[in-house]
């Protein structure tokens, strides 16, 4: 009996063991109700990239790169050039040796992989093949054939003989049980949107869902995990294929699966009790109710011989190999050759051609920044703060081209108020603040008045809700208030642009006067100003006008609209944190603690928060009535001064869009703002799809650069950092946000059916915690295609600027940023701030930077809108010189 | 009368315009042009607007100049026989329109619809593969309501029953790289052939039992010489015809199936006008049926029960397009109900209003997630799920199973179905093979004869010759 009971508990801790291997292959995102980017295989961050990518695509099935034919088409549009090849293949031999002979004398190994990446590997079946042979009759053609003919011949007995096949074959009895399985559930996972709560929720999924089938008393009376043992037990599995078998169990509802585990690590998400442990045995005990024989998901079938020696014989005629020379080739030279092929296969070549598709940004993004001279600025009138998000870049830069006294800084968008923050008319408080923090302070939003008018509309609405899925109210609405649906329905899709402005002057909603509760204490607050004026380097030569800026984005219809606030302050809008942030800084008490620091803020100095709204480029600023009588007419100008660069702003955004060539600026800023507002708008901006770089350093470093929108930009002052603590600090905070982004675009842009969650068409909000493709599905994570389609996928390139000794000290300090560093998942460069030279990090040594011996085009452009206007796609980041005073407004005519 | 003419002509254009257009972008396609987003949308707008303004000024028209006879209603009902096509000797196909103020009202309300649908998804579809498709289907369908709305006799109706059917289905499995949406199109499909199939059969008989075809959709009244029993038979038809294409028991499984589509495609034709069909069609043939007793028994109880079955199994739907889809269905149950009753403005102006408020739902269901966050801000109204009472388990549990009628359907129809249609293969391919050697016999014997006829002749001739 004892031993027994010891073996059932070491199967006990290995089933623990199998389900936590397994459970790396799952999504692990949280509720779409607070959008936090991460990487997507988070889990084996410990790996290196290539082999995490390769080792989860041999697993699940999943794409990579991106295609092999998409990297053609970025050769072909001149995105990646010859000596980026060079570049990547130099960088992918490892231990090979390149000049090693594969076929014939002259055939090496460098010919062979040069070869190979130019020649298309997808999408090449057996079908197309037969058919081009059977079709195609001209000369060209028939060479190809007779060499087909020798290779088919000489490689089939060494030829792969297995390949890998993945997902599950179609069988109705488990699609129907599937159906049973998602309907229980979006019921179980449901934070509202049905009428009534699922009973018995809170015992847990298998409870609920071993009463649901009415389950043997016998079943009800195990735990999940008992159960899963059991279960697995009578399915007569080895131990060792447990884990195995758990995959192909939960694969197929990955999303559900994963939104367990998250659900059950993080209970404070959603009020439901989750644990995946109670979803695999519901799994499991549903396969064996509907008998159905246990499935691989990866399954070995037969591999063709005639696809393989096709894509040979591509690669040998594109290598201009003579016929002759094959025939002559011995055995044992056709063995080496196929295993050479076999081993530099498709992952492979992607992996080169995305290494070139890198190399080449990073090139254009060093050219830019090398020997760039510094453009401080003297006696800044304005100071303005932004958040470091890349879409920040680009209006950052217009203000600077329209006003050339001011200066600008980044830094994470919470400014370092990590805070509960409950607003006026909300009952709970939400955090603000990046999530690996969890806040203690509370700041509270009370409202002057609360207007009786508002609460009656807002019941009201409440009413109508809940009422138009009844019966008879249903049927009263619909019968009373049916037909009124056509005015929102009208002016949501359709613009009407004269009739809406004179509605919009008429119901303006005058932003309600509210006054905070900040609940921080003297010395925090002290702590939280310091902190953030040191981390940006601003410790002297203060304007007079400081604006510290949070971001959010205004969209309609959007599930994903979390996805595009700010990462800073955990998917939330910014401008709590930003107003409270000017607030404290304003106060006499916390500048006078600050002297005593030695951080000495004039008098003359004010600080005001706002927001900029990146999808319909509005801004709003916060306290204004509050300003001293000394800094109105700053203040007046300074309004003029962001006016002008919002429409300037929303000019640059919309080239990206469709029908918007030969906008000026007015009509542009209109078209940003009814893509914010219209109810059939799946784009309403293409939130992080541009981002590829990171510089963390001063920004006269980065000033009159045209960076696309697609550089996050950190300020940092390398000369203010003797001990690299600030930049301890500034990485382990930025590092996850910007890489968490970037890994995340990546990833659903090379896989967007698996990664990323597919076209946004069809979409439909779940449970409010997630979403499905229609009508009943696998619960669909990552980012929409829509959200993804310009997205270049690259891993994060983050420049520093900084002494080597400073980031060899911050890196050893931080050991998860070091890993993302060295296990290639991101790129790091370092620019040295006295030298200006550059230096890439490469294979765990800084390699100096030597600009590309093929031309890149110089551009003579004296600001951003002649550099930018009339083109489309991605643009090359530029020096810009900047005149001393802006010349033109946008389009003229204003 | 060249008022009546002109009215009837806008008619006209406005069901055929959308036709000729989705032809020619379909033909241009096969013929290998590659039609731009710009061009598709430009064109199908241009369409939609230019059909919608010819049912405007049919209706302007139509309330303009009221008919000669004496009538109290603001727009009476106007036929006009555009003539008739001819097949051999007896199959002859008339082309009826009828408009009054029911199907002026309808045809309006779904011009509004399918001009602002159309302008949706000229923005919500951009850059999707399947642009070009989507456009041409939405015009047929454009195209189809607009027939069954106006349609005057049996043989029009069923054209745009049959063109509403398809593009729906069409639409259904847009997605058409994923399994699940094609799946489920075909089962709409053949929810949709049966009722196809009750609707011709509705017709049949009702022109066997009355030679006065014009009175199936209510133009005259029927003739009291008509058969009964015929006329019975062809309103149990017409009632399972109805119930299948709006979803009521026992077909209420396929409108949430048919949740697969775009967005805006879920909208126009499963929150609004193609799921009301059925209910029109039942307004529209009003007239004779309500003399039966048993029909509009019958109808009131499917609508009943319809109701409570979407009311029930909505409840516990917690993603937000089924839960529309749901109810959609008690809605639409009520309206037969309506309809069974006799109730006939009260159902025509809840089938109004339900439209254009599911459009409106079913239109911004992306945005549940943001709508019920402002919801919970405040306190005092509760949109969060109530609580389950546990005494009555077997509701929820019914109510989430969907009532079990897929299994049902599944038992009691697919499995049967199936079954005899492969008895029927096996006796086809059984008796293919029996007559094809009777055939073979009889041609050997045939050919034998002819033989021997010739042969017979032959020598004959050459006897005569002789």
């Amino acid at each position: 009996l004892k031993d027994n009971k010891i073996s059932a508990n070491s199967q006990l801790q290995h089933l623990h063991a199998a389900l936590e291997s397994a459970r790396r292959y799952l999504p692990s995102q949280g509720p779409i109700g607070v959008f936090i980017h991460h990487n997507t295989l988070h889990d084996f961050e410990n790996m290196t990239f290539e082999d995490a990518v390769r080792h989860v695509a041999t697993v699940r099935g999943t794409q990579p790169y991106l295609l092999h034919s998409e990297y053609l088409t970025a050769m072909r549009r001149g995105r990646i050039l010859e000596d980026d090849l060079a570049y990547a293949l130099q960088h992918s031999w490892h231990a090979k040796n390149p000049k090693e002979q594969v076929l014939t004398d002259e055939f090496t190994r460098y010919d062979l992989w040069n070869t190979a990446i130019r020649v298309e590997s997808d999408g090449c079946t057996e079908e197309q093949i037969e058919w081009f042979l059977d079709e195609k009759q001209d000369s060209k053609s028939s060479d190809l054939r007779q060499m087909l003919e020798i290779v088919l011949r000489r490689v089939a007995p060494f030829a792969p003989k297995k390949k890998n096949q993945y997902g599950l074959t179609e069988n109705p009895k488990r699609e129907r049980a599937d159906s049973t399985l998602i309907w229980l559930l979006t019921a179980f996972f449901d934070q509202g949107i049905g009428h009534w709560k699922m009973p018995g929720r809170e015992n847990g999924f298998y409870d609920v869902a071993v009463n649901y089938f009415k389950a043997d008393a016998e079943w009800k009376s195990l735990t999940a995990e008992q159960a899963c043992l059991q279960l697995l037990l009578e399915m007569k599995i080895p131990e060792e294929d447990w884990q195995t078998a758990i995959l192909d169990t939960l694969l197929p509802f990955s999303g559900w699966a994963g939104l367990m585990a998250v659900l059950g690590e993080r209970p404070k998400l959603a009020s439901v009790k989750a644990s995946l442990m109670d979803f695999l045995a519901v799994k499991l005990f549903l396969d064996r109710k509907i008998g159905v024989p246990r499935e691989a998901w990866r399954k070995s079938v037969p591999s063709s011989i005639l696809e393989f020696a096709w894509y040979a014989t591509l690669v040998l005629s594109k290598a201009g190999i003579d016929i002759n020379v094959l025939l002559n080739a011995t055995d044992e030279k056709w063995t080496n050759f196929c295993q050479e092929l076999e081993d530099f296969d498709d992952i492979a070549r992607r992996g080169v051609l995305h290494i070139a598709y890198e190399h080449r940004y990073r090139q254009m993004f060093y050219e830019a920044l090398n020997r760039k001279e510094h453009q401080p600025v003297h006696n800044p009138s304005y100071q303005m703060v932004f958040c470091l998000d890349e879409r920040e870049e680009s209006f950052r830069r217009h203000i600077e081209e329209k006003s050339s006294e001011t200066e600008t800084f980044g830094i994470a968008g919470f400014y370092g108020v990590d805070m509960r923050f409950q607003p006026h008319d909300h009952h709970e408080a939400i955090p603000l603040c990046p999530v690996a923090i969890d806040p203690q302070n509370f700041v509270v939003e009370k409202a002057s008045s609360i207007r009786r008018r508002d609460l009656y509309l807002k019941n009201a609405q409440r009413h109508v809700y809940k009422g138009t899925r009844g019966l008879v109210t249903g049927q009263m609405l619909s019968l009373l208030t049916g037909m009124a649906a056509a005015v929102p329905m009208l002016t949501g899709t359709v613009s009407l642009r004269p009739f809406r402005r004179r509605v919009e002057i008429l119901t303006a909603k005058k932003p309600k006067a509210t006054t905070l509760d900040v609940g921080f204490s003297l010395k925090e607050m002290v702590d939280r100003v310091e902190g953030v004026l040191r981390s940006m380097g601003l410790t002297k030569n203060f304007a007079k006008l400081i604006f510290i800026f949070g971001h959010g984005s205004t969209s309609t219809n959007n599930p994903f609209q979390s996805a595009y606030d700010c990462g800073a302050c955990g998917g939330q809008r910014g401008n709590h944190n930003a107003r409270v942030f000017a607030l404290m800084a304003n106060r006499k008490d916390v500048r006078l603690l600050l002297a005593e620091r030695g951080l000495e803020i004039p008098p003359s100095t004010y600080f005001i928060g706002g927001v900029h709204d990146t999808c319909s480029d509005h801004i709003e600023l916060y306290d204004t009535a509050m300003i001293p009588e000394e800094h109105q007419s700053d203040y007046r100008k300074s309004c003029e001064l962001l006016d002008e660069a919002c429409e300037r702003n929303a000019h640059e955004r919309v080239r990206r869009f469709n029908g918007t060539k030969n906008m000026n600026g007015r009509q542009a800023k209109v078209h940003v703002e009814s893509r914010a507002r219209s109810l059939s708008e799946p784009r309403p901006e293409y939130g992080h799809g541009s981002n590829a770089a990171c510089v963390i350093g001063r920004r006269s470093l980065t000033k009159g650069l045209f960076l696309d929108r697609r550089s996050f930009l950190t300020s940092y002052d390398c000369t203010q950092d003797p001990d690299a603590q600030i930049l301890t600090d500034l990485l382990s905070a930025v590092t996850p946000v910007c890489a968490g982004i970037s890994l995340e675009y990546y990833f659903s842009r090379v896989d967007n059916q698996i990664f990323g969650c597919g076209t946004k068409l069809p979409h439909n909000v779940t449970g409010l915690v997630g979403i499905m493709d229609g009508h009943a599905s696998d619960l669909r994570t990552g980012l929409p295609w829509q959200t993804v389609e310009i997205h270049e996928p690259m891993r994060l390139l983050m420049v520093l600027e900084a002494k080597v000794e400073q980031i060899e000290l911050a890196l050893k300090r931080l050991p998860a940023v070091s890993n993302l560093v060295h296990q290639g998942w991101m790129q790091l460069g370092m620019i040295e701030p006295v030298s200006g030279k550059i230096f890439h990090f490469e294979d765990g040594a800084w390699v100096s930077f030597r600009e590309s011996t093929a031309s890149v085009l110089k551009h003579n452009k004296s600001n951003s809108y002649d550099y930018y206007f009339g083109r489309d796609g991605h643009l090359e980041p530029a020096k810009l010189s900047i005149p001393t005073t802006a010349k033109k407004s946008i389009g003229g005519n204003r | 009368m060249l008022i009546e003419a002109s009215i009837f002509d806008f008619l006209a254009i406005a069901i055929g315009f959308p036709v000729i257009i989705a032809l020619i972008l379909s033909l241009g396609f096969f013929l290998g042009i590659n039609w731009n987003e710009k061009t598709i949308f430009n064109v199908s707008r241009a369409t939609v607007v230019i059909s919608s303004v010819c049912a405007l000024i049919a209706a302007m028209l139509a309330l303009a100049f009221p008919v000669d006879v004496i009538s109290t209603a603001a727009m009476p009902q106007r036929v006009h026989h555009f003539g008739s096509v001819t097949f051999g000797n007896n199959l002859e196909l008339d082309l009826t329109l009828v408009f009054d103020s029911f199907a002026a009202l309808f045809t309006l309300l779904g011009c509004f619809l399918i001009n602002l649908v159309g302008h949706f998804s000229a923005r919500y579809l951009h850059r999707d593969a399947g642009y070009l498709r989507f456009f041409v289907w939405y015009l047929l369908f454009f195209a189809g309501v607009q027939t069954v709305y106006m349609a005057g006799n049996g043989e029009v109706l069923i054209a745009g029953w049959e063109i509403v059917g398809l593009s729906s289905v069409m639409l259904v499995g847009f997605f058409q790289e994923r399994v699940r949406p094609v799946r489920n199109a075909w089962i709409i499909f053949c929810v949709y052939r049966v009722c196809d199939a009750a609707l011709l059969l509705a017709i049949f008989l009702f022109s066997v039992a009355s030679t006065d075809a014009g009175a199936f959709l209510g133009v005259h009244k029927l003739a009291t010489n008509a058969n009964a029993t015929l006329v019975f038979g062809a309103g149990i038809c017409l009632v399972i015809a109805a119930a299948g294409k709006s979803a009521q028991l026992p077909f209420s499984f396929w409108l949430p199936k048919a949740m697969e589509g775009p967005t805006p495609s879920s909208a126009i034709f499963y929150g609004a006008l193609a799921v009301h069909c059925g209910c029109f069609l039942l307004l529209r043939s009003q007239q004779w049926w309500s003399e039966y007793m048993i029909l509009r028994v019958s109808i009131i109880l499917i609508g009943l029960m319809t109701a409570l079955y979407g009311s029930f199994v909505g409840r516990t739907r917690s993603d937000i397009k089924n839960m529309l889809a749901y109810a959609t269905l008690a809605q639409v149950g009520l309206i037969f109900m309506e309809i069974g009753f006799g109730f006939t403005t009260f159902a025509v102006l809840h089938m109004a209003g339900h439209t254009m408020m599911r459009t409106y739902q079913l239109l911004k269901s992306p945005s549940a997630l943001r709508e019920h966050m402002n919801m919970r801000k405040g306190t005092s109204v509760n949109v969060a799920p109530t609580n389950f009472r546990p005494q009555a388990m077997w509701i929820y549990r019914l109510s989430l199973a969907q009532g079990y009628l897929d299994e049902w359907i599944d038992a009691w129809l697919r499995v049967p179905l199936r079954q005899a249609s492969t008895h029927a293969a096996r006796w086809d391919t059984f008796s293919a093979s029996v007559c094809e050697q009777r055939l073979a016999r009889v041609l050997a014997f045939l050919l034998r004869k002819q033989r021997a006829c010739l042969v017979d002749t032959r020598q004959k001739k050459a006897r005569e010759l002789s």
